[in-house]
């Protein structure tokens, strides 16, 4: 990042390379990442109109089936397709995490722009909190609310993330502080800007980057969360398929020697963190000017 | 003089990999240094001299190698020797100064494990007489107040104090050769002196072999017995030192000596040579100083610079400025 | 040092407070309170009632904070109404599993990012450094419960080498069954450790005072060992304070697929029971772990700091 003023960066902020120094076709992590992931999206969301066999539609004389031209993926232990369970299954794995790290990064957001720009016993009190937020782990958390009541996609959704914001929280209160030491800042409080315009006009702008890619890294974590608690038997519920879910259940079944139950969901959940990790990590080293 | 030279370095080569090719960086260095001598190594940075050392020291950072040429430390060939009895070699026959003392002694160990570590390895002392021997160490260096600060750690002392330490560190096994790398360039002008002073007083005293790698002549003009200028990676001028400071042949080395600067600044720019050194991936054909130099004739550009003079003085140019006579 | 060190034990013992209440509300905060999550959604209304008398819950909330509070100072957790025993009773022996489990894990994975850091920071940017670089990567985004998968695959299913889960009675035998799980458990952390570790290292193989050692003769053993070592280690200790939770979350994941009783294992199947007393006392220690865990590491780096300091 540049001393420079962070310029307007419109409604598709996502868009905007130039918060992280231009020429990202030059970060080849950026870019391998990128591709990785789009390719396991396209898997979940096109795929299924590409190769049109039913994910739940039972064949009782093809249980087990090892992979073949016909079931690329094989066939599950209810003679399902796997491919179509896997490509189905993505959706959940995918979306859900995506969508709740959306509500984490608003929640992170609100609540470390509000700790920064109070009153510092306020903020005093508000990291304490964060403190003892950040000591459950996210996990753990969940499985606490999975035991008490039912999930549902929706409810995945608020809990993922309700539980998910406060690293973020925490990264956005220090670059809050961080900017309000800067030059700009107070010029503007010099000419007497409030806080709320303050807060809107410089500092939101200047946070873009490091929200982007701290979201980048909540999205990973929150497929592994969805995926272990799916795999735990308390996410995403059969018969509805999550990468998770069908990683346990082929587990379960590991004893039969059916391997490709176990592959192909551990490496697409490997490969949707791998991928997101290698992004943050390439606009990581981007904003650090390594 | 013996004529046993304690630094024997002959034909010196050294080459750098980059994507499949090899590029020299430093070419034809040749040189001895006998006990109680001092040569000065001097050249902008870049020009190679310190990766001499390096060599010489058997440290040469990874992608760099000695392509050919042979170095002797008392009349026995390193390059002939496996790396492990060369490492045996460094701190016992040949120790090293470097340029920046904050960085060079480590944060995190007390002073005197880290003067005698060497020595504790190669002669097996225990405790007390380790401790002893670093505080005569710190002592023969000039340390006040040694023996009260056997435990204390690098950042308690100034940058002159663990310069000394670092000189400290190089004697440890008694070496009969001690490389010093720029090692005053970081210090101010007294502590610089200083310094030099009693890497004077020990080389005369413990007739060490000193090759003392500089930027600046005039820190050396005083002390040195043999004068070796580097540029780009080349010997341009050998010489004596009186006779070098009598009168420098070589245009490079005159404009060394006019833009001798007045403060002490590390890696100075010689602002009365225009230009920079070239790139030691691009180096020009014919003499490298050619671009830059104030006497430059055409065949300058296509052929490489003849060597003139005798062995007291030697100069490799086509228009040298007359020898001086001595 | 000391108003340091009070000061860092009072920061932990308010967050350990205002963890004490979170958990408090979450509790408190389900939809129809902790009787429906017991009786199951049909239960009359009279059984709730009933049942809300019996554990106090038809008190005023303030009530049953300050209750809840006496309860835990005593040591008391609550009682499970699935396994019919007080949770304290139940946790202690399922935790010294899971601290067997995370610690032998733990040990594994700082011993190996140790050597696998100092082995790259001297490779630094030569193919070997960035081969380990790539595979720090990989494992590090690994979920365990794939990995353990894999390796009940491999050395259970199909070698038979290993036992898949579970415990053993005799001391070799539960070595033997804590071969796997550890080695899961250990796998990301490892990679997370020595990727950092490995950072830190090459930072400091940079540093003068390596070619200094070099110089003096010094074997590249000496140097790994003596001198980088020791100063590369430091921000170490602030890292596994930090990578606690993982350990936590990893040590559920692996103690399920092991079915090795442990906390996270307890966790887990007190979960699908929805015995919500045993997990939210199971949630409070993590919680506390956690906390304290980060306490130790702060004062260990800190007393490591007094002792010696950078420029």
């Amino acid at each position: 990042m540049s001393e420079a003023a962070p310029r307007r960066w419109g409604f598709l902020p996502l868009l905007r390379w130039g918060a992280f120094g231009g020429r990202w076709r030059a970060q080849p992590l950026v870019a391998s990442g990128l591709a990785v992931f789009l390719v396991l999206v396209a898997f979940a969301w096109l795929g299924p109109h590409l190769y049109t066999i039913s994910p739940y539609a039972i064949h009782p004389h093809r249980l087990f089936r090892p992979p073949s031209a016909r079931y690329p993926f094989g066939t599950d232990d209810l003679g399902r397709s796997f491919l179509a369970r896997m490509m189905y299954g993505g959706q959940p794995s995918l979306g859900v995490a995506i969508v709740g790290s959306v509500v984490a990064m608003l929640i992170g957001l609100g609540y470390g722009m509000a700790s920064g720009l109070s009153p510092p016993w306020v903020d005093k009190v508000l990291m304490r909190l964060l403190d003892a937020l950040l000591a459950l782990p996210t996990l753990v958390l969940m499985i606490f609310f999975a035991a008490i009541v039912p999930l549902g996609p929706l409810s995945l959704i608020v809990l993922l993330g309700l539980v998910s914001w406060p690293g973020l929280a925490r990264i956005v209160r220090n670059e809050v502080l961080a900017y309000k030491e800067r030059d700009y800042v107070l010029a503007a409080r010099q000419y007497g800007a409030r806080t709320a315009y303050l807060a809107r006009k410089h500092l939101l702008r200047a946070m873009f980057p490091i929200v982007v890619v701290n979201a980048t890294f909540t999205v990973a974590d929150l497929i592994l969360t969805l995926a272990g608690l799916s795999f735990l038997g308390l996410g995403i519920q059969p018969p509805t398929p999550s990468w998770g879910g069908l990683l346990g259940n082929g587990s379960n079944l590991a004893i039969t020697g059916s391997w490709w139950l176990i592959l192909f969901p551990g490496l697409a959940i490997l490969l949707a963190i791998l991928s997101l990790n290698l992004v943050g990590q390439g606009l990581l080293n981007r904003l650090e000017g390594r | 003089m013996s004529a046993d030279p304690l630094v024997a370095v002959e034909s010196l080569r050294v080459t750098a990999r980059r994507a499949g090719r090899t590029y020299p960086i430093v070419e034809d260095v040749s040189f001895q240094i006998e006990a109680g001598s001092l040569l000065a190594l001097v050249g902008e940075s870049g020009c190679g001299k310190s990766l001499t050392a390096a060599a010489l020291l058997g440290l040469l950072p990874w992608g760099l190698a000695i392509a050919s040429g042979r170095i002797r430390l008392e009349g026995q060939d390193v390059l002939a020797l496996a790396p492990a009895q060369w490492r045996r070699l460094r701190g016992r026959q040949v120790g090293a100064v470097f340029q920046n003392p904050l960085a060079a002694l480590n944060p995190s160990l007390p002073i005197w494990k880290q003067v005698v570590e060497s020595a504790q390895l190669a002669f097996g002392l225990d405790r007390p007489a380790a401790r002893h021997r670093a505080l005569e160490l710190l002592e023969r260096v000039g340390v006040p107040d040694a023996a009260q600060r056997l435990d204390d750690y690098p950042h308690q002392f100034s940058g002159g104090m663990r310069q000394r330490v670092a000189i400290a560190v190089a004697l440890a096994c008694n070496p009969r050769v001690l490389v010093a790398d720029e090692p005053t360039t970081a210090l101010d002008l007294i502590t610089q002196a200083e310094i030099l002073g009693l890497l004077n007083r020990l080389r005369l005293e413990q007739g060490l072999a000193v090759l003392f790698i500089t930027h600046d002549l005039s820190l050396v003009a005083e002390y040195a017995d043999q004068v070796l200028v580097m540029y780009a990676g080349r010997v341009v001028e050998q010489a004596e030192a009186r006779r070098f400071f009598a009168g420098p042949r070589h245009p490079y080395s005159r404009a060394l000596l006019g833009a001798i600067p007045r403060l002490a600044t590390p890696e100075v720019r010689l602002t009365d040579i225009e230009g920079l050194p070239p790139n030691p991936l691009d180096y020009p054909s014919g003499c490298r100083f050619a671009p830059r130099c104030p006497r430059v004739i055409d065949r300058c550009r296509s052929e490489d610079p003849p060597p003139v003079g005798d062995e007291r003085q030697r100069v490799f140019c086509q228009r040298p400025w007359a020898a001086e006579g001595i | 040092m000391w108003a340091m060190i009070v000061r860092r034990l009072s920061v932990s013992a308010i967050s350990l407070a205002l963890l004490v209440t979170l958990v408090f509300f979450m509790i408190h905060a389900t939809p129809g309170g902790p009787a429906y999550s017991i009786l199951g959604s049909h239960a009359s209304p009279q059984a709730v009632a009933a049942l809300n008398r019996q554990m106090g819950l038809d008190r005023p909330l303030p009530e049953q904070y300050l209750i809840w509070w006496a309860h835990l100072l005593e040591g008391r957790l609550g009682y499970s109404y699935i396994q019919h025993v007080e949770v304290s009773h139940l946790i202690g022996v399922y935790l010294e599993r899971t601290l067997i489990l995370d610690l032998a894990a733990l040990g594994l994975a700082i011993a190996v990012a140790i050597g696998v850091g100092l082995l790259q920071g001297y490779l630094a940017e030569r193919i070997g450094g960035r081969i380990i670089g790539f595979f720090q990567i990989v494992f590090y985004a690994m979920p365990v419960f794939f990995t353990g998968i894999l390796l009940i695959y491999a050395f259970s299913m199909q070698l038979d080498w290993l036992p898949p889960g579970g415990v053993g009675h005799t001391l070799a035998g539960h070595a033997r069954h804590l071969v796997l799980p550890v080695l899961t458990l250990a796998l990301p952390i490892a990679a997370g450790f020595s990727r950092y570790f490995g950072h830190q290292a090459r930072e400091e193989y940079r540093q003068d005072y390596v070619r200094t050692a070099r110089a003096r003769g010094l074997c590249e053993w000496r140097i790994a060992t003596h001198h980088v070592l020791r100063n590369a280690v430091r921000p170490f200790i602030t890292l596994v304070g930090m990578m606690i939770p993982v350990l936590f979350v990893g040590g559920v994941l692996t103690e399920s697929v092991f079915n090795y009783p442990g906390l996270g294992w307890l966790l887990w199947r007190s979960a699908l029971d929805q015995d919500y007393p045993t997990v939210s006392a199971i949630t409070l220690i993590i919680g506390v772990l956690t906390i304290l865990g980060n306490l130790i590491a702060d004062l260990l780096n800190s007393m490591l700091d007094v002792r010696v300091r950078y420029e």
